[in-house]
């Protein structure tokens, strides 16, 4: 869906109040919207939300030839998915992630091969951007490194001829991937080439068009760089940004390390609840307010019902054909609508139901009488 | 042959978890679970059309894209697209939005047992919430068929260690039974809008399964009720 | 299926108390979220069943916005033609903002408005098969409160937002008034406009508006006392 233009408005305020320090939702400069990482059933399938950027990223893995460049190495692919038509941007966050977490060489592809220059494993990453309020790199990068490490892969055995078996997980446990390191994303929007802002919101990237997006370790290493936009920056803003970041990541990888274990510990237990769990949580640690969650759970278990023999033997089903009934509709719908607005004319106070509640008060009644408050 | 005394175990659903409005910029949206099955659908619409050959001067065009949880979109989801596009077409009142698209994204998330039917019955959330007018629910129910004939309503068949491959289709994980159902009713006259069927059975044991569906649909029904008057109560 | 005024309704849902009024001769009128079909009433959204007089609607939830005849909306201008501006207003079509439909406009004076602008206009022509049309006079030919929105804040949020701080037993903005001066426009579209003499007080502004949307009507004091104690500095 195409978002409506940035108004005059909202970029003169967001500029201005950049200004002054200030953040449209209320966040300091260099302070970052809440995290949350939920593991699904299945090993590898990971939500991760930034307030309210939502990310989903799923790993699997098959059999292939490697690249007769790199026969003892596996290889991995990475795929980004935005909503629909957005093509460009897709392509702008793939290409960050594959820099930061191919190029880091954070995975150890060497552990992937099966047999050499004939059978290797090859990890595929789906991301799939569900919501975007901004920041979607860090958040996507976030959920494929969490994703990567949770994922479980088969084990496999080469029988010294080139032939190998792949055994079932009830033969042999699965086994993780190994990274060497978790690479994050840190990204911050520039304004005006000197302030740097942490993780900038969907307004404040449309605001200004230059982010500095820094790719670091848990060992304060920075995997890659990546400066877009126009904007005019010194060596010591890169500097002071990457010592934030370095910071960030050591937090963010802590946070990825211990809902891992969390996880561990209740697949063990055997109460992994998947993305159920996520359903009471996801907005709560939300720095917005739009906690309009509603979880509700149906439990049927204790009540099923006896009578079914008394339900209809013969049961004759129909189709709907969508289109003959659409066009019934139509006609009925021309005459409503003219019924209904020859009663709008009539009777004048009444209008159409709820459109009176809504009418517009306009509070520059406020205005008239402002009072004269001085504020602190 | 199925025996209806029997009954009272088999019409166990899996506990569904739905949570409305997730996502702040889609029309409607929701995350939901049923059992080992799980998806989030947004719904976007009505908006302008993108495609100009998909103008319709008399109803709304319906777009529905569905991604599986991992690997490329091929045969398997255009064909589900197909049939969820038809199902909301008959629900959903298009002729009042003339000129305009209704998109509705799915992304599975856990691919469990009946993922199919918890897909359709997260569009069906995913469409009131976003306020699109409606000329009835719709609840979707899965039903497998055993080896020794037995019908099992929504089986929960998920081990916890399955590994994920990029391309291997689930062939496998249905294989252990007969024939699997999913029955789509709408909550009108309680009647089928759409049946989706793999394997061999009799006759009469699609009819014994189109009962005990029917029977089960009312709990989702009964589920999306609930859900509207919780919601209700908060905004 | 029985449906009472006051009950969530589903889609389909007959509502029998509109269909015996109408028996009686009397005149009914259908709003949001109702529709007449086979001579009886029927619902097609899922929500609170409501009734003012004669009137029944379907209290839903909503964040797109369907132009209607009489509506103020907030608009975005897109872009300009030689006779008229195309408007964003959250729909999936443009609206169309003439240049004459502003206060003394004529051919030669045209009203110095420029891609990007806010306007505060009222729909005049809401058609399914037509693109909207807004104007920004009312019918004596004065801009009222109508016009262009300079500096200050937009932001969207979902109709029942600014349906629910409109309402007359929502007492949040006469509160807020007493606590800091502002200007505010509530636009049916899901756009709110506020603007106050520091950046620091619109952004929470903003903040307390956002946060109405799940506060009942008697906690909207408990908002405000927040508001008040944050905008005067002292964080607790």
């Amino acid at each position: 869906m195409k978002d409506p233009i940035l108004s005059n408005n909202e970029r003169a305020f967001v500029e201005k109040a950049i200004a002054e320090k200030l953040r449209i939702d209320k966040r300091g400069l260099n302070e970052f919207r809440n995290l949350a990482i939920f593991y699904g059933k299945n090993y590898g399938s990971v939500i991760a939300s930034l307030g309210e950027t939502k990310v989903f990223a799923s790993v699997s893995c098959e059999v292939s030839t490697p690249k007769t460049t790199r026969p003892n190495e596996g290889t991995i692919f990475i795929n980004v998915e935005m909503g629909s038509q957005q093509n460009e941007p897709c392509i702008v966050v793939t290409r960050i992630l594959e820099r930061t977490i191919r190029e880091s060489n954070c995975i150890d592809l060497e552990s992937l091969c099966i047999v050499a220059e004939e059978k290797v494993w090859n990890l595929r990453v789906d991301i799939s951007i569900l919501n975007n309020e901004g920041n979607v790199i860090d958040c996507a990068c976030i959920a494929a490194v969490s994703a990567l490490a949770h994922f479980r892969r088969p084990d496999c055995t080469a029988s010294g001829d080139g032939e190998f078996t792949i055994h079932k997980s009830a033969e042999k446990d699965l086994i993780p991937i190994v990274l060497h390191h978790y690479p994050i994303c840190v990204n911050y929007a520039l304004f005006e080439g000197k302030t740097p802002i942490a993780d900038p919101t969907i307004l404040e990237e449309r605001v200004t068009n230059a982010s500095l997006i820094l790719a670091v370790n848990a060992y304060k290493e920075l995997c890659s760089i990546h400066l877009t936009g126009v904007s005019l920056t010194s060596p010591y803003l890169i500097q002071k940004c990457s010592d934030m970041a370095a910071e960030r990541a050591k937090h963010i990888v802590e946070y990825i390390k211990d809902a891992l274990e969390q996880d561990r510990i209740d697949r063990e237990n055997g109460q992994a609840k998947g993305f159920s769990q996520s359903i009471k949580l996801t907005n709560i640690p939300s720095n917005f307010t739009d906690t309009q969650e509603i979880d509700q759970v149906m439990d049927t278990e204790n009540d099923g019902s006896g009578e079914l023999e008394e339900v209809m033997a013969d049961e004759s089903f129909e189709k709907i054909d969508s289109d003959t009934v659409a066009s019934t509709w139509t006609k009925e719908e021309s005459d409503e609508s003219s019924d209904s607005d020859v009663q709008v004319i009539e009777e004048s106070p009444k209008k159409k139901g709820i459109i009176n509640v809504m009418e517009i008060v306009d509070t520059s009644s406020d205005d008239e009488e402002k009072e004269t408050i001085v504020l602190n | 042959m199925l025996k209806m005394e029997a009954d009272k175990e088999i019409l166990n659903l899996k506990p569904i978890t739905a949570e409305m409005n997730i996502l702040s910029r889609s029309d409607g949206s929701v995350i939901i679970t049923q059992g080992d099955s799980s998806c989030i659908v947004n719904v976007n619409g009505p908006t302008e059309v993108v495609s100009m050959a998909n103008m319709d001067m008399n109803k709304a065009y319906m777009e529905v894209s569905y991604r599986p949880r991992c690997g490329i979109p091929g045969v398997n989801e255009r064909y589900k697209e197909k049939i969820i596009k038809n199902i909301c077409e008959t629900v959903i009142l298009t002729a009042l939005y003339p000129k305009s698209q209704i998109n509705i994204q799915i992304q599975e998330m856990d691919d469990g047992s009946g993922i199919f039917a918890c897909v359709i019955n997260a569009c069906n959330v995913a469409l009131l919430n976003s306020g699109i007018e409606m000329r009835s629910t719709m609840a979707a129910v899965h039903c497998v068929l055993d080896d020794k004939d037995n019908l099992i309503i929504d089986p929960i068949d998920y081990s916890d260690d399955t590994p994920t491959f990029s391309r291997i289709q689930k062939a496998v994980r249905n294989s252990k039974y007969k024939a699997d159902f999913t029955f789509v009713f709408e909550s009108l006259k309680e009647s089928v809008i759409s049946v989706n069927t793999n394997g061999n059975f009799t006759i009469h044991q699609y009819n014994n399964a189109q009962k005990l569906c029917k029977e089960a649909s009312k709990k989702i029904f009964e589920f999306y009720c609930d859900l509207a008057r919780k919601y209700a109560n908060v905004i | 299926m029985e449906c009472k005024v006051g009950d969530v309704v589903m889609p389909g849902n007959i509502i029998q108390e509109a269909d015996a009024l109408a028996k009686e001769s009397k005149k009914v009128v259908l709003g949001n979220g109702l529709r007449l079909e086979n001579d009886s009433a029927v619902s097609s959204k899922s929500g609170l069943l409501c009734k003012r007089k004669n009137i029944f609607y379907v209290d839903s939830y909503q964040k797109k916005y369907i132009p209607a005849k009489n509506d103020n909306v907030i608009g975005i201008v897109q872009s300009k033609t030689l006779e008229f501006f195309w408007v964003d207003i959250s729909y999936s079509e443009l609206a169309i903002l003439p240049y004459l439909a502003f206060e003394g406009a004529t051919k030669k004076n045209r009203p110095e408005i420029n891609v990007g602008d806010l306007v505060y206009a009222k729909v005049v022509l809401a058609n399914p098969d037509l693109e909207a049309e807004l104007v920004c006079v009312d019918s004596t030919g004065k801009k009222g409160k109508l016009g262009e929105l300079k500096d200050g804040l937009m932001f969207s949020c979902s109709i029942n937002l600014v349906r629910k701080i409109l309402n007359e037993k929502c007492n949040l903005l006469h509160l807020l008034s007493k606590e800091c001066p502002y200007e505010l426009v509530a636009a049916i579209n899901g756009r709110i406009w506020i603007n106050t003499k520091s950046l620091r007080a619109t952004i929470l502004l903003r903040d307390t508006i956002l946060e109405a949307e799940h506060t009942a009507y008697n906690q909207m004091k408990d908002l405000v006392d927040r508001f008040a104690t944050e905008l005067t500095g002292i964080k607790i």
